[in-house]
């Protein structure tokens, strides 16, 4: 791993490209999130509809850290996130600052529980626990879950963890080894080490 | 409004937004929407981009109203009659207050003074400020690409669900490639990230941005501060 924490441009316009794909896919399943929602609405179980497609908004800064393997990456990551959030017109504007600044760090939280020095499915996969209850706690406050009943609160909180352990725990991991075997993360700590399996 | 500096006019929002999340009156979102419609009035905003804008915001007000409405917990809106309803409406105006706020916002800025408002105002380093603008742009090529790269795993006959991670595969490579090239492309004409450099804009804060920033939080603290609760 290197030391230098110097931000090179071709990292950052790296972490910044892949959010914005994670963007794109995000809006290319938003619209099974919004049918789903339309359909719970009536029910009043609307506020279900986007958690299975959540955990993608974790993706950007899962998988950056997982391929660049530095402190700090996840946070940068979810907030160039949000920026672009912001620019593509997301209709809670700025605010997304700091939803994206706290999935970030629920992100960092994660791989900081192994000291950013294993990287596998324990860590991929507490970073995704680490932005489910974090972010948790920032929608509930923005949305006053208190007000809302106990159980539909915790089948929110449920379906978001799910959603962000397949997303993040497995398919940020699954990416990055597949793009490794690819060969095309030579310039990362995760490709570089597939070159060096003694370190 | 489209005048204001937009980074002032980012944190103005943001304070504002963090307050609605503070509160629990339907005044106060009253009032941001209110206000923020005559602002966007004022300033000649098309009413049709933010129509656009406004059909997911309803979808998600619509949802929590509803999701409101059957299961609020009544423990704690003890003071009310019928709690669920008054929940359901002060979490509705919510949403929308966000969403009234947000439009503000993205209607009236440029993205890319907005990014030079972030390297002048907010000391965004330009290596970020640049990247980012870079990565912005490639959105259509990247749409495009996504697409494309849909359609030929359905021409070889891979059957895609909507959740599958097939096609991201093949766009993180295509990531991996575009963020080398415009690397390369952006130093080889001369962009160095550190060093001092000249700037095209340099957006600056004036009177009347402080007076707006001023103003408005001040406005939306005053009215948090009188009416912190819903009335009954």
């Amino acid at each position: 791993m290197k030391s230098t924490n110097s931000w090179k441009l071709k990292d950052i316009l790296m972490i910044a490209i892949s959010a914005m794909l994670f963007g794109v896919v995000y809006l290319g399943m938003v619209y099974t999130g919004s049918y789903l929602t339309a359909i719970l609405t009536p029910f009043g179980l609307g506020v279900l509809g986007y958690e299975p497609i959540y955990g993608i908004w974790f993706m950007a800064g899962v998988y950056t850290t997982y391929v660049i393997q530095k402190p700090g990456v996840g946070i940068i990551a979810e907030m160039l996130a949000a920026l672009l959030e912001v620019l593509m017109g997301n209709f809670f504007g700025p605010v997304v600052f700091i939803s994206g600044f706290i999935q970030g760090l629920g992100s960092e939280l994660g791989f900081a529980v192994f000291k950013y020095k294993r990287f596998g499915y324990s860590s991929t996969i507490a970073a995704a626990v680490g932005c489910t209850v974090l972010s948790f706690i920032w929608t509930g406050f923005r949305s006053a879950y208190w007000t809302l009943s106990p159980a539909l609160v915790l089948s929110i909180f449920l379906i978001r963890l799910i959603s962000s352990i397949l997303f993040c725990g497995f398919g940020c991991k699954l990416l990055g080894d597949a793009l490794t075997k690819a060969g095309v993360l030579k310039a990362y700590a995760l490709g570089q080490k597939s070159l060096n399996p003694d370190e | 409004m489209s005048k204001v500096n937009p980074s002032i006019k980012a944190v103005t929002v943001l304070i504002c937004g963090l307050f609605i999340s503070f509160s629990y009156s339907p005044y106060l979102n009253g009032y941001v929407i209110i206000t923020c419609l005559i602002l966007m009035a004022g300033s000649g905003v098309k009413w049709t981009s933010a129509g656009k804008i406004l059909i997911p915001a309803t979808l998600a007000a619509a949802s929590l109203f509803f999701s409101a409405l059957f299961h609020t917990n009544p423990d704690q809106i003890a003071a009310s009659s019928t709690p669920s309803v008054h929940n359901a409406v002060q979490l509705e105006l919510r949403i929308y207050a966000y969403s009234a706020l947000g439009m503000l916002f993205a209607l009236t800025t440029d993205s890319e003074e907005f990014i030079y408002s972030l390297m002048h105002q907010l000391k965004l380093p330009p290596k970020f400020a640049y990247g980012v603008l870079a990565a912005y742009h490639l959105l259509p090529a990247m749409k495009r690409e996504y697409a494309s790269v849909r359609l030929a795993y359905k021409i070889k006959g891979y059957h895609l669900s909507p959740f599958s991670l097939r096609p991201v595969f093949s766009m993180l490579v295509n990531t991996m490639h575009w963020s080398e090239n415009v690397a390369m492309a952006m130093e080889s004409k001369g962009f160095d990230g550190d060093g001092p450099r000249s700037y095209f804009l340099i957006p600056e804060v004036r009177w009347f941005d402080k007076l707006f920033f001023i103003g408005y939080t001040g406005g939306t603290a005053v009215l948090l501060f009188l009416f912190p609760h819903f009335p009954v």
